[in-house]
């Protein structure tokens, strides 16, 4: 398993496995759609509404790891993104008799996480601790990644796992509000419309932000790039 | 931006899709929510709802902070003024620039200047000092009015 920071010692890629074919596995691609209809989430919101606990049960299986993913990455800190998942969660179900439908239940959550996390991390500016997730095993077979790692770095023993404590200290310097502008696009695969109405602020904006976080991350990774 | 740079970074900002929690843990992880929910956790007060909905919305936030804002502006931009020589409001409201002028009216030229400032019910009457009189006489404000 790549990248195990309980174990402490990551694998470096071998050349065998740069020579694997490259059609076996690629970068998973992110589910933009919530996998359940708005219908049946309002019929399940009216249900919590009446404090049908089960019914809420239902609402945070559909959501959980969309919205813990989105935490996960902010934070860089799976201790912090628990946390701030469930206080979300929380924090949604007290707030919802004041949810009147007018957008999906979807973006509301999200909408109460995202901002959950603003405030978190707006609080512990000067702290940045991270408590990286393992990888999928699927990582150390992805062709592209694997080229990145070998051929554009001067560093031919950079392993996948130094590869993401790279990626995650570059993210962490990016302003709050532009980290999370590239995870909900760039890792989530929402769109500028969906962001924008998640951040309450317009596509013109989403859009710069997103330009303006890219740049700045091509120049924290540049080394890898 | 180039085009192949770009390339790289969304492939490198890719890497974090592999990223998982601990197995298991996305199976455990509502029991753990709606048990603290069921615990009574997060039950809101007044001013908890109010940071829920602001939590929420951050524009209402800064809308009820500007409201807040401007009507103390305002309070204090059309508050009565003193002229300091007579301790008559003498601008802003036009209701308590009128009473506190039917006050002065009433007062006694000698310059208690708090009689025509504060309190118009407690205004003497017939000249005499506030100090001289045997008791104080308490005028309804509605005589002031007129009614």
């Amino acid at each position: 398993m790549l990248g195990r920071r309980t174990c402490g010692n990551p694998l470096p890629i071998t050349k065998a496995e740069l020579e694997k074919p490259r059609q076996a596995l690629s970068i998973p691609e992110p589910n933009p759609e919530p996998a359940s209809q708005p219908e049946e989430d309002l019929a399940l919101v009216h249900r919590a509404q009446k404090e049908d606990t089960a019914a809420y049960d239902e609402l945070i299986r559909r959501y959980q790891e969309r919205i813990y993913a989105t935490l996960y990455h902010m934070t860089s800190n799976h201790e912090d993104a628990n946390d701030l998942t469930q206080d979300a969660f929380i924090k949604g179900y007290r707030a919802l008799k004041s949810f009147k439908g007018d957008s999906s239940f979807y973006t509301w959550v999200y909408r109460i996480a995202v901002n959950k996390t603003i405030n978190f991390l707006k609080q512990r500016k000067n702290r940045v601790l991270m408590s990286l997730n393992d990888m999928d095993f699927n990582a150390e077979h992805d062709p592209d990644l694997l080229a990145l790692v070998s051929e554009n770095t001067p560093r031919r023993d950079l392993s996948l796992a130094e590869l993401q404590e790279k990626l995650n200290a570059a993210m962490q310097k990016l302003s709050e509000h532009h980290r999370m502008v590239v995870v909900l696009h760039d890792v989530q695969g929402l769109s500028h419309e969906e962001i924008g109405e998640i951040m309450d602020c317009n596509v013109g904006t989403v859009r710069s932000r997103l330009f303006y976080a890219r740049q700045q991350l091509q120049a924290y990774l540049t080394e890898y790039l | 931006m180039d085009p192949q740079a770009r390339l790289s970074v969304e492939k490198i900002i890719a890497l974090k899709r592999y990223e998982q929690p601990p197995p298991g843990y996305f199976r455990l992880l509502p029991e753990r929510i709606t048990h603290r929910i069921e615990q009574g956790e997060g039950q809101s007060n007044f001013w908890e709802t109010w940071s829920a909905a602001f939590s929420i919305r951050p524009v209402l936030a800064y809308a009820l902070g500007l409201t807040v804002c401007g009507a103390l502006t305002a309070g204090i931009w059309y508050a009565p003024r003193m002229d300091q020589s007579t301790g008559v409001a003498t601008s802003g409201n036009r209701w308590a620039v009128e009473s506190f002028r039917t006050a002065a009216v009433d007062a006694p030229p000698s310059g208690e200047r708090w009689l025509g400032s504060t309190n118009p019910v407690m205004a003497p009457r017939n000249g005499e000092s506030f100090f001289t009189m045997p008791e104080v006489h308490a005028i309804p404000v509605s005589l002031y009015l007129g009614n």
